[in-house]
């Protein structure tokens, strides 16, 4: 049995409306294990840049990045991924890293 | 179905175009109300003694307000909704068809057009009620009634400014119903 992916972390760039709120919510509904959360890293005139963290089990990359895309985001880069038995928080190995 | 409204309610929501299209139903009710009272007030000085003028006059109007509001405004609103994508397009570095904001600039201009071309059409009907029971009346009665209704309307629209801006209603539309009565003054002194 395969565990997939537990955690993935996001950074997308995406127009100020809709606000992330939307975003949260199509990407939740995606799967009943997911959990969601959204940052807004940085606003500009019509942009903005938000760190997307989803928990859950399986979670299916291309289908949140479709979610992203459908909603006029994109995502610039996967900064994260936590796959396997037990899920892996890097900071706490941030130490090791550094 | 109901999924279908509660999309296009999103798409209003996103467009944050829910205000705007207040703002021109108002406009619009107002632009609609002052024609109907300038075409009733000639048509009372003139001393017209047949309905059926007034009324086809009233009802012409009426229709060609409402269709140049739905024309007009979803011609412009769609143009106007076009430029925003593509703007958006420049910031984003991306195309941004098939997502939801480029629905929503389909769906707004529609609403946008009902509330422009919808708001003059219903004040005009509204003024010009009396007229589709032209026979049990006589016509002076008839534009006393119509004058009536106009003038109501427009303190309502009042009203609904008022409660908007959280102003004191009662005054607003007082303020309201004195452009109307101040358009009919006029027209009654030159003679119009």
């Amino acid at each position: 049995m395969t565990n997939g992916i537990k955690l993935l972390i996001l950074d997308i760039l995406k127009p100020i409306e809709p606000p992330i709120l939307e975003y949260a919510q199509a990407i939740a509904a995606i799967d009943k294990s997911y959990s969601v959360s959204l940052r807004v890293e940085e606003i500009d005139e019509k942009t903005e840049t938000v760190e997307v963290i989803v928990i859950g089990d399986n979670i299916n990359f291309k289908k949140i990045e479709e979610k992203i895309n459908k909603l006029g985001g994109t995502v610039h880069s996967l900064d994260e991924v936590s796959e396997g038995k037990q899920m892996i928080n890097s900071k706490d190995f941030s130490g090791m890293r550094k | 179905m109901i999924n279908f409204f509660r999309k296009i309610l999103d798409y209003v929501k996103l467009g944050i175009s829910d205000k705007i299209a207040r703002r021109y139903f108002i406009v619009n009710a107002f632009d609609g109300s002052l024609t109907l009272l300038g075409m009733l007030m000639g048509a009372f000085i003139v001393g017209i003694e047949n309905y059926h003028v007034i009324f086809g006059a009233g009802m012409g109007a009426t229709i060609a307000m409402g269709i140049s509001g739905l024309s007009g405004a979803y011609l412009s609103e769609k143009a106007e909704r076009a430029e925003g994508i593509r703007e958006l397009e420049k910031a984003m570095l991306k195309k941004l068809d098939n997502t939801t904001l480029s629905e929503a600039s389909k769906v707004a201009p529609i609403f946008s057009a009902l509330a422009h071309g919808g708001s003059p059409f219903l004040a005009g009907l509204l003024i010009m009620a009396p007229f589709f029971f032209g026979e049990l009346f006589s016509v002076t009665r008839l534009v006393y009634m119509s004058l009536g209704l106009c003038f109501g309307i427009l303190f309502l629209l009042g009203l609904v400014l008022g409660k908007i801006s959280k102003e004191n209603m009662f005054l607003s539309g007082i303020r309201a119903l004195a452009v109307g009565i101040f358009t009919a003054v006029i027209l009654y002194i030159f003679k119009i």
